[in-house]
């Protein structure tokens, strides 16, 4: 044989990927004892990786910093996501407090059964679109106010549950 | 958290902890072959650590290798895909943390390192998957999401050009070793 050609040279690097079968290992190891051109390019193929293995083991650091400095941030977020969770809860239970008093005072049994019934409503839902509470206002304005509001709430919850900002307990 | 539910929510986080830290230096390693000096090696660790962390209770990390280097392969292709990469600091570990002491071997890790960076990311992926993590052509296949016959053509490609380019300097060094061994 006068030459190599690229079938051959892939040939050699699935013979070091180890990717040959038994059969086809076998074959090449006939050829490599009878073509010393292949022989001489299965030494060279061999000589190139060994160099890529010098860089690949120096790509491996003894550091341990950086894997504390991950581990402290993933435990960070575990610890936002509980903070997050428990100041959902209170919120929720804020909401639901709100609600009652608007609802007593607008069906309150005053005696008052002469009011007029509240003509806007605003529905509060949940993540699957079942409403949760409904919100009833005297007048449009009153209901848009109300529903940017909660869009503004929502909004800003958004950031803090995708990191984009730190929750502080104060301004919540 | 009480009761069995807390305890198996700790016991998933405690299993993920153990499970990053046990492969973290692999995958910075995985990270910084495929990164270059384009990004952080240790961002890109980070970000997918904490993208799995969202998601724990959907895995089973009593064998999580696979998972982590898929992910991290992932996150780290996914920053070389977006607009205005800078290069950042060189991260990889000094001379003095190498196995590679010799001089020779430090100038040789440096220019397979060059010659690797121009490599397209893909190129550079397959290839430390191959060379480092030993996996099979259909192991990287599922991890780059791509065909065995284009991870066969990638590292092909990729080891024929870093041979092309770090010619000029074997044969340098073989002359030298040759003259040298004349000498003596």
């Amino acid at each position: 044989m006068s030459s190599l050609v690229e079938m051959d040279i892939e040939l050699l690097e699935q013979y070091l990927d180890d990717e040959l079968s038994e059969v086809e290992r076998q074959a090449l190891r006939q050829r490599l004892e009878s073509e010393p051109l292949l022989a001489a390019e299965l030494e060279q193929l061999e000589s190139q990786r060994s160099q890529r293995q010098l860089w690949l083991s120096s790509l491996e650091s003894d550091d341990g910093n950086a894997v504390r400095r991950v581990m402290a941030q993933v435990r960070g977020r575990y610890h936002m996501q509980r903070v997050v969770r428990a100041l959902k809860l209170v919120t929720a239970a804020a909401a639901c407090m709100v609600l009652g008093a608007v609802l007593s005072q607008v069906l309150g049994g005053d005696g008052e059964s002469t009011q007029q019934p509240a003509v806007y409503q605003v529905a509060l839902t949940d993540g699957s679109g079942q409403v949760v509470a409904v919100q009833r206002f005297d007048s449009l304005e009153q209901a848009q106010e109300f529903s940017e509001e909660v869009r503004r709430y929502q909004e800003r919850r958004q950031r803090v549950l995708g990191g984009e900002v730190m929750l502080v307990a104060e301004q919540f | 958290m009480s009761g069995p539910q807390g305890s198996m929510a700790e016991s998933t986080t405690e299993l993920f902890e153990n499970a990053v830290r046990l492969h973290s230096r692999r995958l910075l390693a995985i990270a910084r072959a495929i990164l270059g000096n384009r990004a952080s090696a240790e961002d890109v660790l980070q970000q997918a650590v904490l993208n799995l962390f969202e998601h724990r209770h959907r895995y089973d990390w009593r064998q999580p290798g696979g998972l982590l280097r898929r992910t991290v392969v992932n996150e780290a292709l996914r920053l070389l895909r977006q607009p205005r990469m800078t290069v950042v600091a060189d991260e990889h570990p000094g001379p003095a943390d190498t196995p590679a002491r010799g001089l020779e071997d430090q100038e040789t890790v440096q220019r397979v390192r060059e010659a690797i960076d121009q490599l397209p990311e893909h190129f550079r992926a397959a290839l430390v998957l191959c060379e480092y993590e030993n996996m099979s052509y259909v192991q990287i296949a599922e991890v780059l999401d791509c065909s065995v016959a284009q991870v066969k053509t990638w590292l092909h490609r990729g080891r024929r050009q870093i041979a092309q380019r770090l010619k000029g300097y074997m044969d340098g060094r073989r002359t030298g070793q040759a003259a040298s061994a004349t000498e003596m």
